[in-house]
């Protein structure tokens, strides 16, 4: 444990005792159990400010450790009532007010309305964090449901070619004009035949990937790809039957990375997508390598939140792609440029 | 030594490499040998078993018409010799140069379909990079820093780190930095700033290496990296910094 995981922990547990020390002891004994009331207790202006701030402290410390992003309102909640509370105790020390009542609602209303609000809080975060993924998922979805589109046109169209074809070779072959067909079959069934194939080869080895999601975010991508004229290579030397990581996460790692590697080469209007997924003693790998312009910022620069070769606004992919890699103890990323070439490595090993 | 070996089961090619290759032993005054030329990895394997503790330049044809192929011969022979240099030698274009370059970490693939000149070319380049590489091997004694991910082991020399940095946004990573990588691994500050000479602790959230530094800007408390990075340095701890920095020099 580092000096400031030690700090916050002795803060919010000193934090915690003032809190209660004060409201029980200190209010509640007084008002409750001796039936008094001793204005002394509450002349000072600092001790309804320690109220709230030993109240909110916590909360904000809570809260941060959950995640770095507090929604505004819950500032807004926290300065409204820490507001409140101290205009009772100025009222009271002021003297224009000296029921006890006036600081116990407010004290008693933050802590009771405050302390749900953070679980509230949390669970809107975690909501909002599913909602996000959902609708991750929902595009990934589209994507997919595009490129069957895509793939059934494919089809169609070959089954018309196909047809064509074989009516032309039976002209050929009721004129018995042999020598006509051959040309025939040299000049257009043979190259046609080469741009068929050639596309499949490249991801030939995506059949060796026998994990679901993850084939079919590859696929959809690499199809993606090649549809937009991307020269697209997949490797994989073994079969891949497990990956020890979540598999959304995974899926959705790779999704930025490829998204990325496509914008670049679809921006560049030439270069290559190399991918390659294999095993190394035991921990798997994922490459992704993509040509990527002469000029490019500094891989520091890259990795800025929000930054993006194409301006403001974009560029969250990165930014996502390192707070997923933040929880994942088993990963390790390594991100190189060298010779126009952009590389992201993942390994994850088997074991943390 | 650096002993060279070649697996191919093309009787053909076979001789055409050792040919390459003994020309090259002739016309360079190399500190080499051609000590096997194999058509199966079974004499190839019993012969490194055999004679153990040698280094080893290994030509190997991917499709050897046998029970392993040569990705597969590559991954046992890096077993039996650690530093072993590996180049393939495929027919067609394989598709598999990231497997070769990152699994085997292979230091060439010499396509059979490119023209005679060009192959030559390049088998001539790998024996001169693998000699510097045996000769560098033998002669200095260079660090690595280490990454263990699993069993898989990543090795990064300290004369090509700048610098470490624990970033803001990911608190369980480190980020080590090269001239033209980040490598993102699982750490803290302080386990690096342990490592000792040339690091140097020079901020809460780096660690730098000394003979990286290109200048110290005293003002404004930076240090500008030699690949143009700058980075902070704390207050208590500049004139430590300078101090080492007069030493180095």
């Amino acid at each position: 444990m580092n000096l400031r995981t030690a700090l916050k922990w002795f803060f919010l547990l000193f934090c915690i005792i003032f809190t209660f020390q004060y409201i029980y002891v200190s209010l509640l004994t007084d008002i409750f159990v001796l039936q008094i009331y001793r204005p002394s207790s509450y002349q000072h202006v600092l001790e309804p400010m320690l109220i709230s701030l030993s109240g909110s402290l916590p909360v904000m410390i809570l809260v941060r450790s959950e995640t770095s992003r507090i929604p505004p309102y819950v500032h807004w909640i926290a300065h409204a009532l820490l507001t409140l509370v101290l205009v009772c105790g100025l009222l009271i020390y002021l003297g224009w007010v000296d029921f006890s009542i006036w600081l116990i609602i407010p004290a008693i209303g933050f802590i009771s309305v405050y302390i749900p609000s953070v679980f509230f809080v949390k669970r809107y975060l975690h909501e909002q964090k599913k909602a996000q993924q959902n609708s991750a998922d929902r595009e990934q979805l589209l994507h997919r449901i595009d490129e069957l589109m895509h793939q059934y046109t494919a089809m169609r169209k070959f089954k018309h070619d196909q047809c064509n074809i074989f009516s032309s070779m039976d002209i050929f072959a009721t004129d018995e004009n042999w020598v006509g067909m051959k040309h025939y079959y040299n000049d257009k069934i043979k190259p046609a035949f080469a741009v068929i194939t050639e596309g499949d080869f490249a991801l030939e080895s995506l059949t060796r990937i026998n994990i679901q999601e993850v084939k079919s975010i590859l696929t959809i991508k690499l199809s993606m790809a090649q549809n937009l004229g991307i020269n697209t290579t997949f490797e994989a030397d073994a079969a891949i039957d497990d990956i020890p990581i979540d598999s959304i996460t995974i899926v959705r790692m790779l999704g930025i990375l490829l998204d990325n590697a496509i914008e670049e080469l679809s921006t560049l209007k030439m270069g290559t997508l190399f991918v390659a997924c294999f095993k190394k003693n035991g921990s798997t790998n994922f490459i992704v390598q993509n040509t990527c312009r002469p000029n490019i910022p500094s891989l520091r620069t890259l990795r800025q939140p929000g930054f993006s070769t194409k301006g403001k606004g974009r560029g969250l992919g990165l930014d996502t792609l390192f707070e997923l890699t933040d929880s994942l103890p088993n990963l390790t990323v390594l991100t190189s440029v060298k010779d126009e070439m952009f590389t992201q490595k993942l390994m994850i090993a088997s074991e943390v | 030594m650096l002993h060279i070996f070649i697996c191919e089961d093309n009787d053909v090619h076979r001789t055409k490499l050792e040919s390459v290759i003994s020309k090259h032993l002739l016309l360079n005054d190399f500190d080499m040998s051609l000590a096997l030329s194999a058509n199966n990895p079974t004499t190839l394997l019993d012969n490194i078993k055999t004679h153990t503790g040698r280094n080893g330049l290994y030509f190997l044809d991917v499709d050897l018409q046998c029970d392993i192929n040569g990705i597969e011969l590559a991954v046992e022979i890096k077993k039996l010799d650690v530093s072993a240099t590996i180049v393939f030698v495929t027919t067609l274009s394989e598709m598999s140069h990231l497997v070769f370059k990152y699994k085997v970490e292979a230091m060439d693939y010499i396509p059979k379909d490119i023209p005679a000149n060009e192959a030559e070319r390049r088998i001539a380049e790998c024996m001169q990079v693998a000699y510097q590489r045996f000769l560098d091997g033998k002669h200095s004694s260079i660090k690595y820093f280490t990454i263990k991910i699993g069993d898989q082991v990543l090795n990064t020399p300290y004369r090509d780190i700048l610098y470490f940095e624990s970033s803001v946004n990911q608190r369980h990573k480190l980020l080590l930095h090269t001239t033209d990588s980040i490598l993102e691994f699982r750490g803290h500050i302080n386990d690096v700033a342990r490592l000792g000479s040339p690091f140097i602790m020079c901020h809460q959230s780096y660690v730098v290496n000394l003979d990286k530094i290109r200048q110290v800007d005293k003002v404004n408390r930076l240090i500008e990296i030699s690949n143009g990075d700058t980075i902070t340095i704390s207050r208590r701890r500049i004139a430590e910094i300078l101090q080492s920095m007069n030493v180095v020099i």
